[in-house]
């Protein structure tokens, strides 16, 4: 419950600083803020296992853990923004403000315990991303992406109403609880009426949307190409992370013993996500969109924790979602170092990083093999540990197609790789020093190796 | 001493991390000592081991506990038994071997620092996959071994050549490592588990878990990873490529270690396999074709190290079919010997190429024994171990390969003869071509012909040494031997039973019959590159069969058209279909101005996002109908 709180405080206050032009006090005082969100997170106050306020929001240790995922991701991206926004002249406050609402959006998604909280948080999770989407007024691309994301956005906000709608009419109310011992109440899952069936579906539907799953992943590579780099990394990671935390909290303390009917759709759906995403993949030129694709085939094989979620921990996505989200996060930041030392943003413009910052290859080599899942990386073992548990739930031959997608996907990450280390043809580029940036980056490494080789850490906390 | 098991891959890796991050400031010759101080230093503990290891012991070590989910969990932790050890001893002694002799190959290479740091990396990798306790380890140094080797094939990364080459060793890899893989995920489905001790327990009974069928489906899984680490049919096509990198790099990774990583992982899986009598006997075969095919290319081929390469691939296919046979000891106790021998040429042939400023083409060479004596008398060694002239190391253990092949059947032993004269002919073609004859080389190479340092023939004398002694490791009985490393192994490899005994003086008339055809093919190669004094045509002359083997079967190719393309087809299809042109053309007009931009925006208006739109609508009926209605 703080970190909603502090944050958006803070958000209000970074508008305030906008309006009076303090541009220099902006970062400084919603990093402070972030990192007091961070704290307050953890204190014990903040925990509680009966839902609050009516029983619309409840934050347990899922909550707690997610949004400590979520805030810690965000706080390295508003670090690293700083490289990016050096030279913006105006709105940095207003813009800061909007990526604190986000992360507050996606707080209350997974903490909700009642569909109207859901579905505010989800909206108070995605208006701030349209705006930010368009961020770059002077963009064509960043305005088209933004309005693009609104309108297939509101289109698919328009059928989790209706979804939310049809549970309700069939349970009358909007309490996770109640609609829960509705599930309950019958004895399997088939004689539960149609209308709160397809309801259930429509609200799956906007989630696999957020995740940008196929069917519905044809936004997310024009979205993510088109914003600005820090906002596509805020989307790829913080805003995901929500949205698999929203769905899991939906799928487990909403439809509960429901959501094992689901499972065959979810495996063909992740399958089908991840072979479109990395075919895709392999044939991009541009680091950004590759990224976006990526995002895509990381999307499918985070969806194979959604199988057989009765009986397992949803700790190994949330593992998964934060070593991925580091590994992008690592990746978009050298894509904005090039980008503004090479002016192009394509992958054949890394050619020559190698000569001139040696230790931001290295970052870049070890996000892309956590990527593509080489072990002792932490990117192989939330692989390792994601297949391991749908192979136990007796979807072999899904993670047979993952296992054959997760080499498809070494591919281009080795092509990213590589060009790094490939001469430049006019020689070393010179790359302009912004303060802490090397050190945030080598840190973020560090996590992925470290999470690699002591996952514990991460699994043990909790 | 047993405490400090970790520290052994440790310190390899300690070397890594002081090159890699002092790579621009440490002067040479400090990198290279510390590059090779830590190899030597790993060896010392290994052999420190010797003691407990001799007396049939095992030793364990558990670190910490690497993963766990809700149903199972991983240790990070160490195992040294007896195949192990003889590993690691390999991999840290030729290693040490192979470091000082780089130290003076690479010495005025301008990326000397990293070349150590890669190299100490590969032997942290190589070290963590024969001495992990599980086979999750095992995958974790198996990918990281790749990867160095990647690293270091592409090491003279200006030249795209060598890239590719790096890339297609990757491919291959990475093909195989998709077949080891789901065959971990395999065992982890059956047996519940992936650490050693509890899946080859004393006694524990494998056969309870499931039937032959699943024996068999493993186990030919991780013969898909062992052909792509070990280069063998269908996925060797990378490992002559892979001599783009520098020659101690074929010599360590490419010849001794890593390559030999598929027949490790044979030798640790055997109780698996001795339930899969059926993969035992494609292994057999696949190991046999390979070596013939390997070696008829070797025939053709007209780079040193290339010719080495394609011997490579043939004597790995060796192993693989002595394996088959069931003649585990044999597999390796030859893969020991290569280890030796097969460095020791690589290593010789990086000082011929060293002596001759680059020089890699043999058509281009000739005469060399008087320029490059030291190197001369050591490639000899090798060579005549490597076609098996008694008592040299690889006679020994190519003749217990194939008495095991006799002991099957004698047309098996046929076809192994064949392979193995194969080999006799184009080494000693190679010898011949370098080293005897009218100089064929240009005036400027050989001009600065020079031998090659202390630091470099002194490792080849070391070689060369083993290369001679190593054949008494196990020396047969018949010979007044004791099969040492039969015994040795035995706690952790037991040989198959035998099929029916050989008589001693059959086993004397089948070793001179082998000796006796080798020392024929010999002759011929002699009456053909040095009698009549032969050059190798021009790669276009070529004709026939020839063409054919110097074409290399046409391999490249054929795997280009039906795999390759294929795959940039299929993207390119989904690409049109999933990811339409009007947006490719939105995204790459960033640079083309204002005219590709309102293009592109007018291209929206007409109505991408209503596509899109239509697309979801889609998507939904399609969910709904799949949901309720199947």
């Amino acid at each position: 419950m703080y970190p909603i709180i502090v944050l958006s405080v803070a958000g209000i206050l970074s508008m305030f600083i906008g309006a009076f032009k303090l541009k220099k006090v902006a970062l400084p005082a919603v990093l402070l803020a972030t990192l007091a969100a961070f704290g307050s997170n953890l204190l014990p106050q903040n925990f509680n296992d009966t839902p609050l306020y009516s029983g619309m929001l409840q934050f347990d240790w899922f909550s707690i853990r997610y949004a400590a995922v979520m805030i810690a991701v965000t706080l390295v991206i508003l670090i690293l923004s700083r490289r990016y926004y050096r030279d913006a002249a105006e709105h940095l406050g207003d813009i800061y403000a909007l990526f604190l609402f986000s992360v507050v959006g996606g707080m209350i998604m997974v903490g909700s315990m009642n569909l109207v909280m859901f579905f505010v948080g989800i909206e108070i999770l995605s208006i701030p991303l349209y705006i930010l989407a368009a961020s770059e007024r002077n963009n064509l691309l960043s305005n088209e992406a933004g309005l693009k994301y609104f309108l297939l956005g509101s289109f698919i906000t328009v059928f989790m109403l209706l979804g939310i709608v049809l549970v309700y009419g069939t349970v009358g109310s909007f309490d996770f609880d109640a609609i829960n011992s509705f599930v309950h109440s019958y004895n399997s899952s088939d004689e539960l009426p149609m209308l709160f069936k397809v309801g259930v579906l429509l609200i799956l539907v906007a989630f696999i949307f957020k995740i940008s799953a196929a069917p519905f992943h044809f936004w997310s590579p024009d979205v993510y190409q088109g914003s600005p780099a820090v906002i596509m990394v805020f989307m790829a990671t913080v805003a995901k992370t929500a949205a698999f935390g929203g769905a899991y909290r939906f799928l487990d303390a909403c439809i509960g013993p429901m959501s094992d009917d689901f499972s065959v759709m979810f495996a063909v759906l992740a399958a089908l996500t991840m072979s479109i995403g990395n075919l895709m993949a392999l044939r991009q030129d541009s680091l950004k969109r590759l990224l976006a694709f990526s995002s895509v085939a990381n999307a499918g094989y985070l969806m194979m924790g959604f199988i057989g979620l009765n009986e397992k921990p949803t700790d190994t996505t949330l593992y998964y979602m934060l070593v991925y989200s580091i590994a992008n996060v690592i990746a978009i930041a050298v894509y904005l170092t090039v980008k503004e030392s090479q002016g192009s943003g394509s992958i054949a413009g890394l050619r020559g990083l190698y000569q001139s910052k040696p230790l931001l290859t290295f970052c870049l080599v070890l996000a892309m093999l956590s990527l593509a899942g080489i072990p002792p990386l932490a990117g192989f073992v939330g692989k390792y540990a994601i297949f391991v548990e749908a192979i136990r739930d007796g979807y072999a031959w899904l993670v047979v197609i993952a296992a054959i997608n997760s080499v498809l996907g070494i591919f281009y990450y080795f092509r990213v790789m590589r060009a790094a280390f490939e001469p430049a043809e006019g020689g070393p580029v010179q790359v302009p020093y912004v303060l802490g940036y090397s050190a945030v980056l080598v840190m973020c490494t560090l996590a992925l190796l470290v999470l690699g080789i002591f996952p514990n850490l991460f699994f043990g906390i909790w | 001493m047993e405490n400090l098991i970790w520290l052994i891959p440790t310190l390899p890796l300690l070397g890594f991390t002081v090159l890699g991050l002092g790579a621009r400031s440490l002067p040479k010759g400090m990198a290279a000592f510390i590059g090779c101080g830590m190899i030597v230093a790993a060896f010392l503990l290994s052999v420190g081991l010797a003691g407990p290891i001799f007396s049939g012991e095992s030793l364990s070590q558990d670190l910490f506990t690497w993963m766990r989910g809700s149903r199972w969990s991983v240790n990070f932790g160490f195992q040294v038994d007896q195949l192990s050890w003889m590993m690691m001893l390999v991999i840290t002694g030729v290693g040490a071997l192979i470091h000082v002799y780089s130290a003076g190959y690479m010495h005025d290479d301008e990326r000397h620092n990293y070349f150590f740091a890669y190299l100490n990396l590969f032997v942290f990798f190589m070290l963590l996959l024969v001495m992990g306790n599980n086979y999750l380890l095992l995958f974790a140094g198996w990918e990281g071994v790749g990867l160095c080797s990647y690293l270091l094939i592409g090491f003279w990364f200006s030249n795209n050549e060598y890239n590719d080459a790096a890339k297609k060793a990757f491919v291959m890899n990475r093909v195989g490592d998709l077949g080891f893989l789901l065959g971990l995920f395999l065992t982890l489905t059956v047996f519940g588990s992936l650490n050693y001790s509890e899946l080859f327990a004393e006694g524990a009974d494998l056969e309870a878990y499931g039937s032959t069928a699943i024996f068999t489906a493993i186990t030919l899984l991780f013969i898909v990873g062992a052909a792509g680490k070990s280069a063998q049919i269908p996925l060797y096509t990378w490992l002559p490529d892979a001599m783009a990198g520098p020659t101690p790099v074929s010599a360590l990774i490419h010849a001794a270690t890593m390559v030999t990583a598929g027949i490790y992982l044979v030798l640790r899986s055997l109780a698996f396999f001795e339930l899969a009598p059926f993969t035992l006997n494609v292994l057999m075969w696949l190991g046999l074709a390979t070596s013939i095919f390997a070696a008829t290319i070797g025939l053709k081929q007209n780079d040193i190290k290339k010719v080495l390469a394609y011997s490579t691939v043939s004597q790995l296919g060796l192993m693989f079919f002595a394996l088959g046979l069931g003649a585990y000891v044999a597999a390796f106790f030859h893969l020991v010997t290569h280890a030796f021998f097969k460095a020791l040429l690589f290593l010789g042939a990086g000082s011929v190429i060293h002596g001759m400023s680059g020089e890699q083409d043999i058509r281009k060479m000739g005469a060399l024994r008087k320029v490059l004596p030291v190197t001369f008398i050591v490639f000899l060694i090798g060579t005549l171990a490597i076609a098996g002239i008694p008592p040299f190391a690889g006679f020994v253990s190519k003749d217990q390969i194939l008495l095991a092949a006799y002991e099957h059947s004698p047309v098996l032993f046929a076809l192994g003869i064949g392979a193995s004269l194969l080999t006799t002919f184009y080494m000693f073609r190679l010898l011949f071509l370098v080293f005897y004859g009218q100089s064929r080389a240009d005036h400027h190479a050989l001009e600065h012909a020079h031998e090659s340092p202390l630091s470099m023939t002194l490792p080849l004398g070391v070689l060369a040494v083993l290369s001679v002694v190593g054949g008494f490791l196990n020396w047969p009985g018949l010979m007044g031997g004791n099969f040492w490393l039969q015994n040795y192994l035995s706690p952790v490899v037991k040989e198959a039973e035998k099929h029916h005994h050989i008589s001693h003086s059959t086993e004397w008339g089948l070793m001179g019959l082998v000796v006796a055809l080798v020392l024929a093919t010999i002759f011929l190669a002699y009456q053909k590159y040095i009698s009549k004094a032969a050059v190798p045509a021009e790669d276009a002359n070529e004709a026939g069969v020839g063409k054919v083997l110097n074409q290399k079967y046409y391999v490249d190719e054929l795997y280009d058209a039906v795999f390759v393309k294929p795959t940039q087809a299929l993207s390119a299809w989904l690409g049109r279909i999933f990811d339409p042109k009007i947006l490719d053309g939105l995204v790459n007009g960033t640079g083309t101005g204002l005219v590709a931009f309102s293009s592109a925006i007018r291209k929206i208006q007409d109505g991408a996002v209503g596509i899109y739109l239509f697309i979801f609508a889609f998507g939904i009926l399609l969910l709904l109908a799949f949901q309720f209605l199947f």
